[in-house]
């Protein structure tokens, strides 16, 4: 232990150098920062909320007992309940939480600038994300490592058990349509890309036959053997793009892609897992936490200076990447790295299972998640990077700046960024591809960021093309197990609701109504998807927002539960701890929610727009972007479409707060703990484990 | 020093494999025979299928963001 004023005075340090970044993010005008000083502030605030806040949270609101066994070590089986090394589980926690969003949040806020968003990651992780991340945790430790849905059903009722995952099975139909919608932007006439990524399906069947009936289990092996594969494909697609009638082949348009995508999606979700989804899955995931590594030691060896403004003209509201004013849309535009609610559904699944003492929630559920803030930080970075002309280039639809380099320099010289149309075409060069132009979804410019970086550590200019395709293909990798593993999520959850109201289709051991749940799941993610892909908005500017409303509300929901467990534990004094990001939470997205319902901005609210299409089509004009009447009736129908969930999204998270409520105040009534903890056993003074 | 090194692999692989959803087959042998020698035991690869269903068949909610 360290003497405790040299402990005082290690953390006035850190928080002397903390202020120092921010001092010189902030004050800097005119010129450009180093990323580094965003690296040193984001690292500074981490210490001192791990330090001082989660400490608080761990020994005075949760109470910690680290005497009480954990259902790992009760159950301990060494298949579903093993007790684990912390640091062990923490990795498999963190691999579990890091997927897209935290990549993709931040680099379609970055249109503020780099100050925003930076900000709010910061604030939210500590304040918001890693606390629901912790708390939930820490309550599915002490139920057994209960599921969100079962704690809910437990401690809330069964009714609003049914509405939330009702809720659930609605936000992951957006997920799932907003992911493969990423995928979609960036291989959309990119020969490279979709060879690439197109690549990995063969592989993967290749990795998972192989592991299945020449070397069972040996998942090390087959990870090498795809990895090497894997590099063999990029260097494929190079060929590909330099072979013309080998790259019209792969040249396809976004609406093949998405039919492509919706096939795949039923194909894949119907096979057996071991065949396609696990040996992806081992792949993505090892590329992932390599990848990330690689970035922090990348941006730390070249610490590029930022190019993009603190904060730009776009907080206004006026942004092309997405529309609406910094409060709320930030907020909801960046879900995952500073809060995302899909945490909440992992925290309550493997993890609880393995950790071996209830102490170590506090690393594993707040820390893992500062972790995959920093993650974002590096997204956002990546994107800051960029020359800013290029960052809009990438990121506007092509309704803002049309389809040529020509017309997109002009346009946005316009707004401020001065660019030439040979420096875009030059960008599009360096990458390896034709044009770089409206590729929305984030995944495109954190690879052309990437490349930047990376391609300064290791192989200069010529490698940018590789480095760049090596991100994309990172990306859709682990883009597309979501996709399939979610198919498979969905139709369980269409099959369980379903059941309720014709029994026979809860039945999962029947081919035909396992068929017809997957077709459903399949077929909503994918109206949705078509729908972006069509979108001359560019799909993202639609669903990205309602995907970041969905996400947060569940982060309402799961924080909702824990002020109401927090309440019948006793605990009513340190409820804030929970009340606090849920009552911030429900202020940003029941705006949002109501913005995109009744924003009288056609850019901003769903009826607005709705409204206009119409108007126009009872005079029989036809509005740009829609180029036939037929056109202008499927935007209208989409409108309503898009209006109508972003209304259920709000009724469900209203009735849950509504359900939330009534709970406590019947706790409150009586005095004594009425939460439904597992009754604890405690270890004996010798034993450990 | 070859058992220092042996150790330091096996636990770095399997803290490798449970990133992807895998814990330790060995481990789980040893939990399961701690009492009888016999009992019966999945194969390695019955183990590593069972868990990636487990981990990715969508029984339970879990995804990621």
């Amino acid at each position: 232990m360290m003497p405790r004023y040299k402990e005082k005075v290690l953390w006035l340090v850190v928080a002397f150098v903390g202020a120092l970044a921010f001092a010189t993010l902030a004050l800097t005008r005119g010129e450009t920062v180093n990323a580094v000083w965003l690296l040193v502030a984001a690292l500074s605030v981490y210490a001192i909320a791990y330090r001082f806040y989660s400490r608080y949270i761990a020994t005075t609101v949760l109470q910690l007992e680290p005497r009480r066994l954990t259902p790992a070590e009760r159950h301990h089986d060494g298949l579903d309940y093993v007790p684990t090394n912390r640091w062990v589980v923490f990795g498999h926690h963190f691999a579990a939480i890091a997927g897209a969003g935290p990549l993709v949040g931040p680099v379609l806020a970055a249109q503020m600038g780099f100050l925003p968003g930076t900000l709010w990651i910061l604030v939210g992780v500590m304040l918001a994300g890693a606390v629901q991340d912790f708390l939930i945790l820490f309550l599915s430790i002490r139920r057994d490592g209960k599921s969100l849905g079962d704690m809910i059903r437990q401690e809330m009722g069964p009714i609003p058990g049914i509405v939330a995952s009702f809720g659930i099975l609605m936000i992951m139909i957006i997920l799932l349509a907003v992911l493969a919608l990423v995928v979609v932007k960036a291989l959309t006439n990119s020969p490279w890309g979709t060879f690439t990524i197109a690549a990995t399906i063969p592989i993967a069947l290749l990795m998972g036959l192989y592991a299945r009936y020449v070397r069972p289990g040996g998942i090390g092996e087959v990870s090498l053997v795809g990895f090497a594969l894997l590099l063999l494909a990029i260097w494929g697609g190079g060929q590909v793009a330099h072979t013309p009638a080998l790259a019209a082949l792969f040249t396809l348009k976004g609406t093949t892609l998405a039919w492509w995508m919706i096939g795949y999606g039923f194909i894949a979700s119907v096979l057996p897992v071991w065949l396609l989804l696990a040996p992806r899955d081992y792949l993505s995931t090892f590329l992932k936490i390599g990848t990330i590594v690689g970035l922090a030691i990348g941006i730390l060896l070249v610490a590029p200076p930022l190019q993009m403004p603190a904060v730009t003209r776009f907080v206004d509201g006026s942004g092309p990447v997405f529309s609406g004013g910094l409060f709320p849309f930030l907020f909801i535009t960046i879900a995952c790295g500073a809060v995302s609610g899909f945490h909440s559904l992992i925290a309550s699944g493997t993890t609880p299972k393995l950790i071996e003492n209830e102490a170590q929630a506090r690393l594993i559920g707040y820390g893992a998640m500062l972790m995959e803030s920093f993650v974002a930080i590096m997204a956002l970075i990546a994107a800051c990077v960029l020359d800013p002309a290029v960052y809009f280039a990438m990121n506007s639809p092509a309704g803002l700046i049309g389809h040529s380099a020509a017309e997109a320099a002009q346009a946005i010289s316009a707004w401020g960024f001065v660019v030439t149309p040979e420096a875009l075409t030059q960008v599009a060069r360096d990458v390896g591809e034709t044009t770089i132009l409206s590729r929305a979804g984030g995944a495109p410019t954190l690879a052309v960021g990437m490349a930047h970086i990376l391609s300064r550590v290791l192989g200069g200019q010529e490698m940018t093309a590789f480095w760049y395709h090596f991100a994309i293909l990172f990306e859709a990798l682990f883009i597309l197990t979501t996709v399939d593993a979610g198919t498979r999520v969905t139709r369980f959850m269409i099959q369980d609701l379903a059941g309720v109201v014709y029994a026979p289709m809860a039945r999962t051991e029947s081919w035909l109504a396992n068929l017809v749940a997957t077709a459903l799941a399949v077929g909503l993610w994918g109206y949705f998807l078509y729908q972006g892909v069509i979108d001359p908005l560019g799909g993202i500017n639609t669903l990205w927002p309602l995907f970041g409303i969905a996400n947060q509300m569940l982060a309402g929901i799961a924080l909702t539960l824990a002020s109401v467990v927090l309440i019948k534990m006793g605990r009513a004094r340190y409820a804030w701890v929970a009340l606090l990001p849920t009552v911030v939470l429900l202020v940003v997205t029941l705006t949002a929610g109501w913005q995109k319902l009744f924003s009288s901005s056609p850019k901003v609210g769903f009826l607005a727009h709705a409204g206009k299409f119409s108007a126009a089509l009872e005079q029989g004009q036809v509005l740009a972007p829609a180029k036939s009447l037929a056109e202008m009736r499927q935007i209208v129908f989409n409108d309503y479409v898009d209006a109508t969930l972003t209304a259920i999204f709000v009724v469900v998270v209203v009735a849950m707060v509504l359900f939330g409520i009534a709970v406590a105040r019947k706790a409150l009534a009586v005095r004594w703990p009425t939460a439904k903890e597992t009754p604890a056993v405690y270890r004996e003074e010798t034993a450990n484990g | 020093m070859a058992e220092h090194w042996l150790g330091w692999w096996r636990q770095w692989s399997a803290a490798a494999r449970l990133l992807v959803g895998v814990p330790d087959y060995e481990a789980y042998l040893a939990r399961r025979r701690r009492y009888r020698a016999d009992a019966p035991v999945l194969s390695r690869g019955e183990f590593v299928r069972y868990c990636a269903e487990r981990r990715l068949g969508g029984r339970r909610s879990g995804g990621c963001c």
